[in-house]
């Protein structure tokens, strides 16, 4: 007999489309798994536990009666909590959100409900996804670090298998953290190629909506079905018409950029070891690896933070004003400095933003990939608040966790975090693998290349 | 009044600018959003240093696919 929670979701729905599997037994796996780790991790805002068996058996009845329709149907997957579903409250992990209920379901919720996806609940957040960390949720690999963030939830429920795959949103790193500290796979794709109408912003111009699962291939089959253009999201673009995402990774020729600087700039050893060691595997796959400058490195974060406090502020602007005390204190701190920020600052990170877009085209037009670190030190314990590089000097948890992501917020360029072994500590390394505007699926491709699933669960 | 000073504003500037801006703030957290603001402003500012010119003009219609391209 299969054990579901030993299957990938590919696996698991192969063996749902053969009936040799029911949409059933996979709805009950995570729902033991939900009541086993939840208490102790906290990842789910909300479970939806009699709406989950009632979806199985329709899946498994639809199934049954040759209505199968395709690859998610059957599958529980989680949503964090910036998703509406019609009837829900979108909580986005917030007391300033108490009372609300969603009208209508978000663009994503459609597709995975019309793909037959089975919702097994919202999943945490760090509040309205302004931070790296989730505090409230703990890491499933080891309870007493933290899952990172934004979608730490997310990250936490498929890592313990509470679903198969979760959808996150990322605006300077919140799903490929969060993926890199759970050993998973998570993927920000090209700026507009998943519709983010009915997801709650954080900041326009850098948000992206996308999956996370425990491999590429999950990861890609969760994407094909939530991507596609959507007039209502005014940044949503049209997929180029070849896009086979799961095409069988082919590195051969491929131009892997290795950085010579910033991105393994106060990187812990393993991390940066891990990374040399993808970029070897791929060599010897043969690739060819060349060295590449970084463009305007220095100006990455400060076009980040000008874009996104400002943007945020905007969002909050009125809640900010008249329910300050219901936000936690981070945040709360955070927007009540971007409502004074002035807007001089912002266009300068818009326009810088423009610079280095263009110079980031220049460097892809040299390489087809860049091969990064995800983030420079692994899972940090849930009362760390900094980490002391090699050099003695110290970074915030939060701003370390966001300076090797964030620049493929400000470029829109698709970025994917994959498991690529172990620090001393038995703790998962991520290996980030970004490539050019709508060049997704070579992403996804190099990342089945590498990646090194995390099996059996924790 | 503006942020854009050498130095944190003080707890006074930073309630005005607050109350002209229709910004509840209580006199207790204005020192500490000062430094906040401080510290971001002082990070923006580095922007300055890039050779924008005009024909690097905001991108509020952001389209990674257009501006990916090289110069």
């Amino acid at each position: 007999m299969l054990n579901p929670l030993n299957l990938t979701l590919a696996q698991a729905s192969a063996a749902i489309a053969a009936r040799e599997l029911s949409p059933v037994e996979l709805v009950d796996a995570a729902l033991e798994r939900i009541g086993a780790r939840e208490p102790e991790i906290n990842a789910f805002v909300s479970v939806w536990e009699e709406a989950a068996r009632e979806q199985g058996r329709e899946a498994e009845r639809d199934i049954h009666h040759g209505r199968y329709r395709g690859p998610l149907h059957g599958i529980p997957v989680a949503l964090k909590d910036l998703f509406d579903v019609a009837g829900q409250p979108t909580t986005a992990s917030s007391r300033v959100r108490d009372g609300h209920r969603a009208e209508a379901n978000s663009a994503v919720t459609d597709t995975l409900l019309r793909g037959g996806a089975i919702l097994m609940g919202k999943t945490h957040l760090h509040e309205f996804a302004f931070g790296l960390t989730t505090p409230q949720t703990r890491n499933p690999l080891d309870p007493q670090r933290t899952a990172g963030g934004s979608s730490g939830g997310s990250a936490a429920a498929v890592a313990y298998g509470g679903a198969w795959a979760a959808m996150g949103t990322d605006t300077g790193g919140s799903i490929r953290v969060p993926a890199a500290l759970n050993g998973l796979v998570g993927f920000k794709p090209t700026y507009g190629l998943v519709s983010r109408h009915g997801v709650a912003p954080l900041a326009w111009s850098l948000d992206h909506a996308g999956p996370m699962a425990r491999t590429v291939e999950d990861v890609g089959l969760l994407l094909q079905t939530v991507m596609g253009f959507d007039a209502r999201d005014p940044a949503s673009r049209k997929p180029p018409a070849a896009f086979d995402i799961n095409a069988q990774a082919d590195v051969q020729g491929l131009r892997v950029g290795i950085p010579r600087n910033y991105y393994f700039d106060h990187v812990a050893a393993p991390v940066g070891a891990a990374v040399r060691r993808a970029a070897a595997h791929l060599e010897q796959q043969g690739a060819v690896l060349v060295e590449v400058d970084i463009p305007l490195a220095d100006y990455l974060i400060p076009t980040q933070w000008g874009l996104m406090v400002a943007e945020a502020a905007s969002v909050h602007a009125k809640d900010i004003r008249q329910s300050a005390s219901l936000y936690g204190d981070d945040v709360r701190t955070l927007l009540e400095a971007g409502q004074l920020l002035p807007a001089g600052d912002y266009l300068k990170a818009q326009r810088a933003r423009h610079l280095i877009a263009q110079r980031w085209g220049g460097l892809f037009s040299e390489i087809d990939i860049l091969l990064t670190p995800t983030v420079p030190q692994t899972a940090a314990r849930i009362e760390q608040e900094t980490f002391t590089w090699e050099d003695g000097s110290q970074e915030s948890v939060t701003e370390a966790y966001v300076r090797l992501c964030a620049p493929a917020n400000v470029t829109g360029l698709p970025a994917l975090t994959v498991p690529f072994g172990k620090d001393h500590q038995g703790l998962p390394i991520g290996v980030q693998i970004m490539g050019k505007a709508f060049d997704d699926a070579k992403v996804l491709q190099v990342g089945r290349a590498i990646e090194q699933p995390l099996f059996p669960l924790n | 009044m503006t942020a854009q000073n050498t130095f944190p504003m003080s707890t006074e500037e930073t309630l005005a600018l607050a109350t002209s801006l229709g910004l509840p703030l209580a006199s207790e957290r204005a020192p500490l959003i000062a430094g906040v603001l401080h510290h971001i402003h002082t990070v923006i500012v580095r922007l300055d240093e890039l050779p924008i010119d005009e024909s690097y003009p905001p991108s509020f219609a952001f389209d990674a696919s257009q501006e990916n391209k090289p110069c």
